[in-house]
Order: C-alpha cells, then sequence, then structure tokens
C-alpha cells in the first residue's frame, strides 16, 4: 500500500523525471517522435493531478491534517538546509490547481507548438520543469526552498520569453524580465538571510529544518522580541517589497508583463497564480511574521489597490491582447494582496483562486483565438468572430462575468471584501475597490466587443480551434463557474487559520451597489465600442498616462540604462583621463627633476641636491629617535 | 612516504618540472613539451587532492602539512614550510588553473614553447611557495618571483604595448610593496627574535598580540597595499587591468590567479595575524570594497570591449569575497573563502569563454558580435551555465557563495555592526547591476542581430569543452554539494576567529 508521503513524491517527481527522458532523448538525437514527448508529458502530468485530486480530498476530509517530510541536504555550521514537503490546506489546494492548469497546458500546446514547428522537445522540458519547480515551491516546508525555488522560476521565464531567441523582441524582453524578476529574488535572498540570522542567533537550529514553516511563529517571535523593532520591520519590509517585485506589482510591471514573447500555453501559465502569485503566496506563508508588525499592513493595502487601479488603467488602452491579459492578472494580484493588507489571509487566498480559474479561462481562450486567427494578437485586428468561434465567445464572455463580479467564482471573494471594507470603515478603500470593479468590467467588456462583435478586420481566415482545446476550455469552465459558490458553501473554514473565517456571509446592499458599479462599467463599453454613441468621450489625458503605463517603464529603463550608462560614461572619463593622469605623474616628476639636474648641472646644484637630501634624512633620523624613546615602540 | 613527501617537496615539484623543460631536455619538441607539462599538472592536480583531501584527515589544522628542514637556511634556524587548511584548498584551486591553462594553451601559444610552460611552473611554484612558506624572507622572494614571471609572461606573449606597459607597472607597484613589506618583517624578525620567539610567521602569527599596535600597522599597511594590487581594489587596479583586457586564453588563467594569491595573504596576515589592527580598519575597507563593487560593476555595464568589461566584472566579483570577510564572523569568512574560490572558477570558465568568443568573431568589441548560439551550442551552453552562475542561481557555486557572504555579513562581529549591515545590503545593488551586465553581454554574443557571416563558426574544439566542462562540472558540484568546501573552511573560520581579541 502506497502510503501518502510516497505519492506526494511521486506527483513532485514525475515532472522532473518527464523532463529527464526528453532532455536524454534530445540530446542523445534519438528520434523520439513528436507525439512521444506530448504523450509522456501528458501522462505525467494526468498522473500528477490524480494524485494532487487525492491530497486535497485527503486534507480536505481530515481536517487540520498536516504532512511534513524533510530530508537533510547539508548543513553549514548551525544552519541546516533541508529539501522537505508541507502539505497543509493551503498548500494542497494551490497543488490541485497547479496540476490542473498544467493539464491544460499540455492539451494546448501540442496544437500550438505543431502550428508553429519549432522546439517541440525543448518546450515539453521547460513545461515540465516549471511543473516540477512549482510543486516544489508551493510545497516547500521552509522558507530556503521556497526562496531556491522562487529563483528557479525567473530562470523558467527566462527560458520561455526567449523561447523564439531568434526574435530580436524576445532577446530583449527576456532580458528585462530575468533582470526584474532577479532584483526581487535578490532582495528576498537579502530578507531571507537577514531574517535567518536574526532568528537564529542564539538558537541551535541543527535538528530542526532552518526557517521551517512549521515553526516560523516562534522564529519570529523571538526575533522581534531580541531585535530592534526597526529592523525587524524593515527585514519584513524587504520581504514585502521582493514579493511586490516577484508579483509584478506597479512599478514593477516587467518581471511579467514584458514575457509576452512566451509560447502561448506558458504565458497562460506565467500570468496564472502560479508563477504571478509566487510572492503572494510568499506572504501568506510569513503571515505570522507580518503579523507582528501592523504597520507592514498599511504599505500591503496600498501597494495592493494602487497597483490594482493603475495596472487596470492601462489595460483600459491595452490592444495587445496578450499584454492584457497580463495586466487584468496582475491587478487581480494587486487585490489579492490588498485583501492581505487587511488581514483577510483567507479572502487573500479565495480572490487568487477564483480569479485566477477566471483568468485562466480567459487567456487560454485568446490561446484558442490566437490559433485560430494565425497568431493575430492586436484586437484592432480581430472582430466579428462570435458567429466563426462561438464556443470560445461564450467561454470569454462567461470568464468575463466572472472576472468582473456579475456572477459565479469571481463574484464571492470580491463581495466579501466589499462587506469586510464597509463593516471596518474603510471608505476609501472601498471607493477605489469599487472604481477597479467598474475598470474591470469596461476592459474587460471592451476586448470582448473588438474581438467577438462586429466585422473581422483580419486578413487570415479563422480555423477551427480543435476539439482538444475546447476540451480544455470545458476543463476550466467547470471551477470558474462552481469554485466560488462550492467553496463558500462546504469549505470556507479550510482556509482559515487561527483567527475568524472571513469566508461567509455578506451584506446583499454593497453588493447590489457593486453590480450596479460593474453594470456600468459594461455599459460604457458597449456604447463605445458597441454601438460607438459615446466613442468621442474618452478621455485623452488618462489613455495617454496609460498607454505610457503611468511612467513604470520609463522609470525603470531610466534607471537599469540611462543613469547606469551616464554613471559609467563618467567614470570611464575618470579612468581614462585622469586615473592614467595620476599613474603617469610620478614619471613626469621623474623626468621633471632629471630635467632640472640636467640644465643645472654647470651650476654645481647637484651637490645642493645631495645636501637636502642629507639634511632631510638626518631630521628624519632624529625624529625616529625621539619617537622610539618615548616608548611607543618596544 | 612522510618524510619524503612533505611541503617543501611538494612546492618544488613545479620547480623541477620547469627547469627540465627549460633545461632543454625535450630539446624544442613542441609536442613533447606541452604533453609533459600539461600530464605533469595533471599529475599534480591529483597529488594536491590525494595529500589535502584524502591523506590528511586532519584537514582543520592550522599546519596540515608541514616541513621543517634544519638543513636549509641553517643560519635562520632552518626553513619552514607548511600548507593551512586554507592553503591547501587554495593549492589545489592553483594547480587546477594551471592544468586549464596548459590545455587552453594548445592552440594559443604557437611559439616560445620553451619559455611559456617553464614560466608557467616557475609561478605555480612561487604562488605554492608564497602560501607555504613560514620565512619571512623567502616569502618576499617568493612574491617578487611570482610577479617576475608574469612579468616576463607578458612581454613575450602579450603584443600590445599598453598590456607590457601595464606588466611593467605591475612588477614596479609589487616590488616596491614588497621592499617596504621586507622592512616591515625585518622589524618584526628582530623583535621577535629579542622576545625569543622562533622567527618566522608562525611565530608571528602565536605572539602578534604581544608586539605594538603601531608596528602591527607598519606591517599591516604593507600587506594591504600589496592584496589591494593582486585583488585588485581601487585604484590600484589599472595594471592588472592593462594586462588582463590583452591577454589570450592561456595568460588570462595565469593572471587571474593573482587574485587568489591577494585574498590568501589577506586573510593570513591582514584577518588572521593582525586582527586587531583589522578590526580598527574593517568597516573603512568594507566601505571602500563596496564602493570597489559598485564602480567597477558600472563601468563593466557601459564597456564596449568584452575583455576590459570582462576585467571590470571580474574586480567587482572579488570585491564581494573580501567585503564578507570584513565581517569578522565565522559565517563571513566562511562565506568569503566560498565566494572567492566560486569567483575564481566562474571567471575563468567566462574568461575562456569570452576568449573563445573573440577568436571566432576576430573582434573584442561587443556591438560587432551576436547571433552565436545557433551556430556554436556548446559554446552558448557552458556560457549560460557560468553567466547563471556568476549571476547566483540556485544549484551553482554562486548561489551558495552569495548566499553565504550575505548571511556572513548579517553576522558582523565587530565593533561596528551597522555599517557592515548596511554594506551588505548594498553589495545587492552591485550584484543586480552585475546581473544586468551578464545578460546583457550574454545577449549580445549569443542572440541578436547576425554578426557573423564571414567568420569562422566551428563549435568547440574538444580541448576546449573539455577545459569549460571540468570548471562547469566544480561549479554545479559546488552548488549541489557545498559541504565538500564548507566543512573544513567553518573550522578554519572558526580558529580564525578564536584568535580576535573581542
Amino acid at each position: 500500500m502506497i502510503d501518502i508521503l510516497t505519492l506526494v513524491y511521486i506527483a513532485i517527481f514525475a515532472p522532473f523525471l518527464c523532463a529527464l527522458i526528453l532532455s536524454v532523448c534530445k540530446f542523445a538525437n534519438s528520434k523520439f517522435p513528436q507525439y512521444g514527448n506530448f504523450a509522456l508529458s501528458m501522462t505525467t502530468c494526468g498522473a500528477s493531478l490524480l494524485i494532487s485530486v487525492l491530497l486535497f480530498v485527503y486534507t480536505l476530509t481530515y481536517s487540520g491534517y498536516v504532512l511534513e517530510n524533510n530530508i537533510a541536504l547539508c548543513a553549514i555550521q548551525n544552519i541546516l538546509f533541508h529539501f522537505g514537503i508541507y502539505l497543509d490546506n493551503l498548500s494542497s489546494i494551490f497543488i490541485l490547481f497547479i496540476s490542473l492548469l498544467f493539464f491544460v497546458a499540455n492539451i494546448f500546446s501540442y496544437r500550438y507548438l505543431l502550428q508553429n514547428r519549432q522546439g517541440f522537445a525543448r518546450f515539453y522540458i521547460y513545461l515540465n520543469l516549471m511543473q516540477f519547480f512549482a510543486y516544489c515551491f508551493f510545497i516547500s516546508s521552509n522558507l530556503m526552498q521556497s526562496i531556491v525555488f522562487i529563483m528557479m522560476q525567473s530562470l523558467m521565464l527566462y527560458l520561455f520569453t526567449n523561447f523564439y531567441f531568434q526574435k530580436p523582441a524576445a532577446a530583449e524582453d527576456s532580458q528585462k524580465v530575468f533582470i526584474a524578476n532577479i532584483a526581487g529574488d535578490f532582495i528576498l535572498i537579502c530578507a531571507c538571510c537577514a531574517f535567518l540570522y536574526f532568528s537564529t542567533i542564539t538558537a541551535d537550529t541543527i535538528n530542526i529544518p532552518t526557517l521551517g514553516y512549521n515553526n516560523i511563529n516562534s522564529l519570529g517571535l523571538y526575533s522581534f522580541a531580541s531585535l530592534n523593532p526597526v529592523i525587524f520591520a524593515l527585514i519584513c519590509l524587504l520581504f514585502i517589497l521582493g514579493s511586490i517585485i516577484k508579483s509584478a506589482q506597479y512599478p514593477f510591471l516587467r518581471s511579467i508583463s514584458r514575457s509576452v514573447q512566451a509560447p502561448n500555453p506558458a504565458f497562460s501559465l506565467i500570468i496564472s497564480p502560479i508563477i504571478l502569485a509566487q510572492g503572494v503566496f510568499l506572504l501568506l506563508r510569513l503571515f505570522p511574521l507580518l503579523n507582528l508588525t501592523p504597520v507592514l499592513f498599511e504599505v500591503l493595502k496600498a501597494a495592493g489597490i494602487l497597483s490594482a487601479l493603475l495596472v487596470l488603467l492601462s489595460a483600459a488602452k491595452e490592444n495587445e491582447i496578450k499584454s492584457f491579459c497580463a495586466k487584468i492578472a496582475i491587478s487581480q494580484t494587486g487585490i489579492a494582496i490588498f485583501a492581505l493588507g487587511f488581514k483577510m489571509y483567507d479572502l487573500c487566498i479565495f480572490q487568487l483562486l477564483c480569479s485566477g480559474f477566471a483568468m485562466a479561462l480567459i487567456s487560454y481562450t485568446t490561446n484558442a483565438l490566437s490559433y485560430s486567427t494565425g497568431s493575430q494578437e492586436n484586437i484592432k485586428f480581430l472582430g466579428g468572430l462570435r458567429e466563426k468561434l462561438p464556443f470560445q465567445a461564450a467561454a470569454y464572455l462567461l470568464g468575463a462575468v466572472s472576472l468582473a463580479g456579475f456572477v459565479f467564482s469571481g463574484f464571492y471573494p470580491r463581495a466579501m471584501i466589499l462587506d469586510k471594507l464597509f463593516k471596518s470603515d474603510s471608505f476609501i478603500y472601498l471607493v477605489i475597490l469599487l472604481l477597479c470593479s467598474f475598470v474591470t468590467a469596461f476592459c474587460l467588456f471592451r476586448v470582448y466587443f473588438r474581438v467577438f462583435e462586429g466585422r473581422y478586420r483580419g486578413t487570415f481566415e479563422p480555423k477551427n480551434v480543435g476539439k482538444a482545446m475546447n476540451f480544455g476550455i470545458i476543463l476550466l469552465t467547470l471551477p470558474t463557474v462552481f469554485f466560488g459558490y462550492i467553496f463558500s458553501r462546504y469549505a470556507g473554514g479550510f482556509l482559515t487559520p487561527a483567527a475568524g473565517s472571513n469566508i461567509g456571509n455578506f451584506n446583499p446592499f454593497i453588493n447590489i451597489f457593486a453590480f450596479l458599479i460593474s453594470a456600468a462599467g459594461y455599459y460604457l463599453a458597449y456604447n463605445i465600442y458597441f454601438t460607438k454613441r459615446l466613442y468621442s468621450v474618452r478621455i485623452r489625458a488618462i489613455r495617454r498616462l496609460a498607454a505610457k503605463c503611468f511612467y513604470a517603464e520609463n522609470f525603470v529603463d531610466f534607471i537599469t540604462k540611462d543613469l547606469l550608462i551616464f554613471l559609467s560614461k563618467i567614470f570611464s572619463f575618470f579612468e581614462k583621463y585622469i586615473l592614467t593622469f595620476l599613474y603617469k605623474l610620478p614619471a613626469y616628476i621623474l623626468d621633471l627633476i632629471s630635467y632640472i639636474a640636467i640644465k643645472t648641472e654647470g651650476k654645481n646644484t647637484n651637490s645642493k641636491f645631495f645636501g637636502i637630501v642629507l639634511w632631510m634624512s638626518l631630521i628624519t633620523f632624529i625624529a625616529c629617535l625621539i619617537y622610539f624613546k618615548t616608548g611607543v615602540i618596544r | 612516504m612522510d618524510n619524503i613527501l612533505n611541503a617543501l617537496v611538494y612546492t618544488l615539484m613545479p620547480l623541477f618540472a620547469g627547469l627540465v623543460i627549460f633545461v632543454g631536455l625535450f630539446k624544442n619538441n613542441q609536442i613533447v613539451i606541452r604533453r609533459f607539462a600539461k600530464y605533469f599538472s595533471l599529475f599534480y592536480f591529483l597529488l594536491g587532492i590525494y595529500i589535502f583531501c584524502l591523506k590528511n584527515t586532519n584537514f582543520e589544522l592550522e599546519n596540515v602539512f608541514l616541513s621543517n628542514s634544519a638543513a636549509l637556511l641553517s643560519a635562520s634556524g632552518g626553513y619552514m614550510a607548511g600548507f593551512d587548511t586554507l592553503g591547501s584548498i587554495f593549492a589545489i584551486l592553483i594547480s587546477f588553473i594551471v592544468l586549464i591553462c596548459f590545455i587552453c594553451a594548445k592552440s594559443v601559444v604557437t611559439a616560445k614553447h620553451k619559455i611559456f610552460y617553464p614560466l608557467v611552473l616557475f609561478f605555480e611554484f612561487a604562488a605554492l611557495t608564497i602560501i607555504s612558506t613560514q620565512d619571512f624572507y623567502i616569502f618576499c622572494a617568493a612574491a617578487l618571483f611570482e610577479v617576475l614571471c608574469i612579468y616576463v609572461l607578458a612581454q613575450n606573449f602579450l603584443v600590445q604595448k599598453n598590456a607590457k606597459n601595464s606588466a611593467k607597472d605591475y612588477l614596479i607597484l609589487n616590488a616596491f610593496f614588497i621592499f617596504l613589506l621586507c622592512g616591515s618583517f625585518a622589524l618584526v624578525l628582530t623583535l621577535l627574535s629579542h622576545n625569543a620567539i622562533e622567527a618566522n610567521i608562525l611565530g608571528l602569527t602565536h605572539n602578534a598580540a604581544d608586539i605594538s599596535s603601531t608596528i602591527q600597522l607598519m606591517l599591516f599597511l604593507p600587506l594591504l597595499l600589496l592584496c589591494a594590487l593582486k585583488i585588485p581594489l581601487f585604484p590600484l587596479h589599472k595594471p592588472l587591468l592593462g594586462i588582463i583586457e590583452n591577454s589570450n586564453a592561456a595568460l588570462g588563467c595565469v593572471f587571474l590567479t593573482e587574485f587568489i594569491l591577494g585574498f590568501y595573504l589577506f586573510v593570513k596576515f591582514n584577518i588572521y595575524t593582525l586582527s586587531s589592527v583589522f578590526e580598527i580598519f574593517a568597516p573603512v575597507i568594507s566601505i571602500m570594497l563596496l564602493f570597489n563593487l559598485l564602480y567597477f560593476a558600472i563601468l563593466a555595464l557601459g564597456e564596449v570591449d568584452l575583455k576590459k568589461s570582462f576585467a571590470y566584472f571580474y574586480f567587482s566579483q572579488n570585491s564581494i569575497a573580501i567585503c564578507a570577510l570584513c565581517a569578522m564572523s565565522p559565517q563571513g569568512i566562511t562565506g568569503g573563502v566560498y565566494q572567492c574560490i566560486s569567483a575564481s572558477l566562474i571567471s575563468l570558465g567566462l574568461f575562456l569563454c569570452f576568449c573563445f568568443v573573440s577568436q571566432i568573431f576576430k573582434t573584442t568589441k561587443l556591438p560587432f558580435m551576436g547571433a552565436l548560439a545557433s551556430r556554436t551550442p556548446k559554446l552558448a551552453a557552458f556560457s549560460f551555465i557560468l553567466t547563471l552562475s556568476a549571476v547566483g542561481m540556485p544549484a551553482t557555486s554562486g548561489f551558495c557563495a552569495k548566499f553565504l557572504c550575505t548571511l556572513g555579513g548579517f553576522a558582523a562581529n565587530t565593533y561596528s555592526q551597522n555599517t557592515i549591515w548596511i554594506c551588505t545590503i548594498l553589495i545587492f545593488l552591485g550584484l543586480i547591476i552585475n546581473a544586468i551586465y551578464l545578460i546583457n553581454t550574454f545577449r549580445n554574443i549569443f542572440f541578436g542581430a547576425d554578426e557573423c557571416q564571414k567568420c569562422k563558426t566551428a563549435d568547440l574544439l574538444r580541448h576546449r569543452s573539455f577545459a569549460l566542462f571540468a570548471i562547469v562540472f566544480i561549479v554545479i558540484l559546488l552548488g549541489i554539494m557545498p559541504q565538500v568546501l564548507t566543512g573544513s573552511v567553518a573550522k578554519y573560520a572558526e580558529m580564525v576567529v578564536s584568535t580576535f581579541l573581542f
């Protein structure tokens, strides 16, 4: 009988094994068929999905069940490094979510790669490695492991964005993505090292997992008690900053939004919470730590909601459908961070998952559209696709309705967050969140009307997307419709830590109001992009600002390019002229002295020079003698 | 066996091997000379591993491999030599680098074989003598001889006038600091003899606390300057920069070894022996190193010459290792040593890759390079792994090194902890700039516009592949199993820290 621990290890290492087999086949130049790659990858992914369903059911059945297992890797002084698993409610639900999305990604990838005819084996190797790293991250038992695998995901982001490395845009964007991510990783490493040192400054941790999540609470309390509160807050702030960069929040959007050059199925994974919400997941794991410094929650609130609003405004101008999806996903993650800022731990996860399912549905639908229209990704050149692709239009509409918070899964987290805000009298945040709902609805329906209504503006005749892709979309439709209701009704306490649950009833009055606000967003989009009655009311100033993404990109570009290159030029000038001159100065002085000596040789000046040197030596000797006599030197 | 194979014999072996080639035993047969030198280096490297890792079970002791020959230098109490833990690790590293140098020399050194191979072996002998000797004047003589080897190598095998001038500057500055050091050593020698203490480096190390701080300072400053020249630190980097930017794959290996020697001297003398003075200087040095890191990282970013930008990057990486030492904590010293080894290996690999790339494009200017990935996939793969390691990706030595350095920085043990903490946090700025540089360079060379239509685009030759594979293997090994090194280095670090006064 296989025990639960073995099952977990099988689920984790199956994708790694698959990647290994595919790599060996590729490097051995064996004629492994394209279908073989797909079949192997699907098999391992299916097995992982099956096991993750079992694990989820297991943790749901045995409420409060935590499976922990650690394998010691190495010890450096009193720090023991582990590879471990920590399967609790949070990780089990995320594992299920990851498995489902990777399964769908595998389905979509085959047709996509057949169309592009490039890098078949390479894609599946990357995909399986990404899945392996995602599992290792979400199931990790300690902070160090989380950070190691968060860095590995940065590498995968780079590899996927640079998948079509012949394209100059891919090479450039991958560089930007990698640097933004690595900056976030470095900040996290810095925070991790500081916390590691200060939390284990006297404790002997040789026998327990270093920075394990099972004792993060006590470690936090210990370091909070022994440290200056400002330093402790700074460490937490570094964690938050790193997480915000990893979650691509404003103004660090490029860590995710620039990865549009990645292959479509991989891009859908990147903008799903698998990659995008890694930072938030880390914050969730470090929740006990953050709880000790309440002031930092204000940072989370402000960063989350402002990022959500600004990115949404930017999405309202976006014509590239992949960038649009990325921005909507980033804004939804911003709302999750905002929820965490109000200490709504369970609502944060709920928001991530509900919006994650809806977002996955939308992004895979757009994948299908892209496949159908010959990689056309600009909404200016699409239109009228409802008649040609009715199933995809319905799926998009379903995702949009859910994400805008009208009905289905997307409705529940928003309703509960609004209810909590209403009860806590945070009216400013409530208004901004309602504004976000308005803009979300506007953006989603703008794209719907541009892509599915009107007349077709493309040159390539849309083709049928095939049953496999439709099956993938159906797989995502089910959770998008039912997950929110089922979870809030039957598993409300599943994600709740020690404090009371936030998932439950909500105020109908405020939600009717929110519904009307979203409807207003829809109505505006309808009038501008469908009937075109209000086409001239588009506010130009905001559009321009949004097009520049509120200068976030320019700001980061200014730092990484202009400022550093300017400094480099100044330093180069210093090196080339000033330092070189300083190096040559002794030689110049010697030349000058020898020149003077030669010129004045006739006047017997040499003897004078000799005299001066003699007198100076004598004075130095006497000074040394006095110095020695004072007893400083024995 | 123990009587025959002692530290002195081990150190002298490259000298004899070099002499065998130099006196003309193989006449002028290039192939025989190259093979002899290569196989000797391989044997010497394996011997080093056998002696230091397998034979010595007490690796953590201060003098792992000691020899005391009373017959030699009998006037000054006999010649004493020994490798401590760090010295033995660095001895293995140096012999590995020399092996890589000889492997790469196959297609680089086409003339004057009879000079090149002996000189590199003499250099190795001098470097190991610096590490192992306990005698003050042998130390100074070996330091001079080692720089002289570099000078002669540069004069004979570098064609650019700038490189030859830089080598001359490097020799003069080194000689100046070594002569200063000789004076300080003379003073210390007199003092030790006066106090009836054995007048050698070991005696100085164990009795440094009894010497007044003024004399310690007189010893500390020339040593600091000598290390600053070898590491190198601003503004003494100019000569080494001139040499590295003009050197080829084989010679570059030798010049990169200078950092290892500088680092070793810094740990052995400035931190271990003269800890009381170092404690005063630690915050200032750490701020200088932070400046060094940022300055060179920014310079590397804007430089269009591939080898020159690499040299700047290399200098900035070295600063991290020394900065970790300034924390004066066991974690810091462990991290510093790890970073030193990791940075040396990664820089060596990257330098070889860049040299091969320059050969393919027949230029060192980055704007004239591009789209090499599809033509030389092996080279691209090796470069990518080394780039990732230099950035600090997990499963490579770079990650462990940076992690340990950061941890060590926070574990600062000096009176000015806050300065070290701030420097540790700000080091990440330099690391981010370095990452930008590395990824930018990688993209410039291997992706982008196709600039190699007319150039020779054969992938790596077998011997070059082997050299890069060996480096990448060690880099990944140290990344996956850091305990290979950290165990012994941590004990060494504990020993060093135990001598601190606070």
